[in-house]
């Protein structure tokens, strides 16, 4: 079931549309990794769910119900970790966490307990240090921290790793996939190699519109049935062959080695008949392993 | 009313050295009118003594020339620290971007203002109430004589000009959400004020912005209870409606 839905969602920003009817359904229990280059319009659409913004078109369903302006009601089952996440730098780590349950609405004890719980499972080494003194990384693991506090159904997280280094990211990927089994979570990221790693579905946005959509080992199974490399001593003679026949769609070459894109329908045994008729010694052929970068590249490239 | 929301307003100005502040300004002020009031004459004397001119004979001051020093030092300085200090608190949110902190959670934008009005008129009225007391501290050991009611009608009277104005804050504020902006239109309405206060004929006489001259009507005696009430009643209705304004607007605002 989708907990969260989106219908016909558009946004403009004066005469600019940021969201063009945008059709977007995230399933229950699963990590949906929302890619998509700066400007596409995750952004906009997470503060659109969160009702930082108002739509000028369409509708959002959350757990089934719409959200209606001035509704706010929800937000006690969502929780929001923005990009930049800023916090007023005369409070502690630790007094951002006992605000953030006051407002989620703890009593004391329930509040140190969750408050002590999300500081150990997050890793916050300096809670009782001023969040001004805090790098961008650490404010990012805090408001995971009280995003967490309210254990929400849905967590929408925007870019949360664009600030931490090698190791701190690492962590929180694998964070993110044990949270999994407690919270569905709608995954904002341009870094494809971190949604590769965390998420079970994914969703392209380009120009506020969904390009495509899928689960990611299906989308890379897909595309890797259609890239192959072929190794020659020749590589232009390949490529002419290639060039001038319908079952290719695209290609290019480095060195030895040409990358053969085929068209949808085409088949490995259509390729290994066409260049059985190059006179030319073909070294190797096999299925380029597909990254999502790759993926994200050929889509973006073909629009 | 969200007791969160009040305990994160009142942090901005506990956790800081603002209340501090506030708390010297009411002192000085309150003592300076005092003190300026009574030894008016002698400090004046000692000017004209340094520029070589000879002595002058003042009348001998008495407390309502301290009355007077009072509402001129809060109306001139105390006022315009309100209105800075004022639109920078209600702009800080939105310049610092935290409100997705806040409103990532089921708070109402009705609630959010509402603690943002309160806590500043506490920390106005907290303030004016400490200089209000040390006044009638220094007032009593200079001129050995007070009026203790009609000074507190006056500053309550005072009081509600000074919570119109924080309100007008308000409004251009979470409006504009600049603090720039937010403080030009608030010293603009704090000017016009100032300025229009002199034409008294008819409906006038009962404008918000008479406040001030009731005030100091009710010390000398010389003021008209109906006039100050009708003054009054208008003084909330204009409050009400800013408030409603405010709330209008910024529920149509866009939060990020």
């Amino acid at each position: 079931m989708a907990i969260l839905r989106l219908e016909q969602l558009t946004k403009y920003y004066g005469s600019f549309k940021a969201l063009d009817a945008l059709n977007m359904e995230v399933e229950a229990n699963q990590i949906y990794g929302f890619i998509g280059r700066n400007g596409a319009g995750k952004t906009t659409t997470i503060h659109l769910i969160m009702r930082f913004l108002s739509q000028d078109e369409g509708a959002i369903y959350f757990d089934g119900k719409r959200l209606n302006k001035g509704d706010d009601a929800f937000k006690k089952d969502i929780a929001f970790v923005p990009d930049v996440p800023s916090f007023p730098s005369y409070l502690t780590g630790y007094d951002c966490l006992k605000l953030t349950a006051g407002f989620i609405g703890l009593d004391e004890q329930e509040a140190k307990s969750r408050i002590k719980d999300v500081i150990k499972r997050v890793d916050i080494t300096k809670p009782q240090y001023k969040v001004g003194g805090y790098s961008r990384g650490m404010k990012q693991r805090l408001a995971l921290a009280c995003a967490l506090l309210k254990q929400p159904k849905l967590l929408l997280m925007d870019e949360p790793t664009s600030a931490l280094d090698p190791l701190g990211r690492q962590s929180l990927l694998a964070l993110i996939k044990s949270l999994k089994h407690e919270m569905t979570i709608l995954y904002s990221t341009h870094i494809l190699y971190d949604a590769q790693m965390v998420c079970d579905k994914i969703g392209l946005i380009e120009h506020g519109r969904l390009i495509l959509e899928g689960q990611v080992q299906d989308i890379l199974t897909n595309q890797e049935d259609h890239v192959y490399e072929i190794q020659s001593m020749d590589p232009s003679l390949v490529e002419n062959a290639l060039k001038s026949s319908p079952i290719v769609e695209s290609m290019q070459h480095q060195d030895t080695t040409t990358e053969c894109t085929l068209k949808s329908g085409a088949t490995q045994k259509d390729l290994f008949a066409l260049l059985s008729k190059v006179d030319v010694r073909i070294e190797g052929i096999h299925k380029k392993r597909q990254s999502l970068e790759d993926v994200f590249m050929a889509v973006l490239n073909h629009e | 009313m969200n007791k969160t929301m009040l305990k994160y307003d009142m942090a901005y100005f506990i956790k800081t050295p603002r209340i501090i502040i506030f708390g010297v300004l009411s002192f000085f002020l309150s003592a300076l009118a005092a003190l300026s009031a009574r030894y008016f004459n002698e400090l004046m004397n000692l000017v004209f003594e340094q520029e070589g001119l000879p002595p002058v004979e003042f009348d001998p001051p008495t407390i309502f020339d301290a009355y007077e020093q009072f509402f001129a030092q809060y109306h001139q300085i105390f006022v315009l620290a309100i209105i800075f200090v004022a639109v920078a608190f209600f702009t800080f949110d939105a310049a610092k971007n935290h409100f997705p902190f806040m409103f990532s959670h089921a708070l109402k934008r009705r609630d959010y203002l509402i603690s943002k009005w309160t806590v500043m008129l506490g920390l106005t009225f907290v303030s004016f109430v400490f200089g209000v007391l040390v006044f009638l501290f220094y007032g009593f050991v200079m001129f050995d004589t007070l009026h203790v009611g009609r000074f507190f009608i006056a500053t309550g009277l005072y009081f509600m000009l000074l919570t119109l104005i924080i309100t007008c804050a308000l409004l251009f504020s979470l409006w504009l959400k600049r603090m720039f902006l937010g403080a030009l239109l608030t010293l603009a309405i704090y000017f016009i004020f100032g300025f229009v206060d002199t034409f008294t004929v008819g409906v006038l006489a009962v404008m918000p912005y008479q406040l001030l001259n009731h005030a100091l009507a009710v010390l000398d005696q010389t003021h008209d209870t109906l006039t100050i009430i009708q003054t009054v009643i208008l003084t909330i209705l204009s409050i009400g409606l800013l408030l409603w304004l405010t709330h209008r607007l910024f529920k149509n605002t866009d939060l990020v």
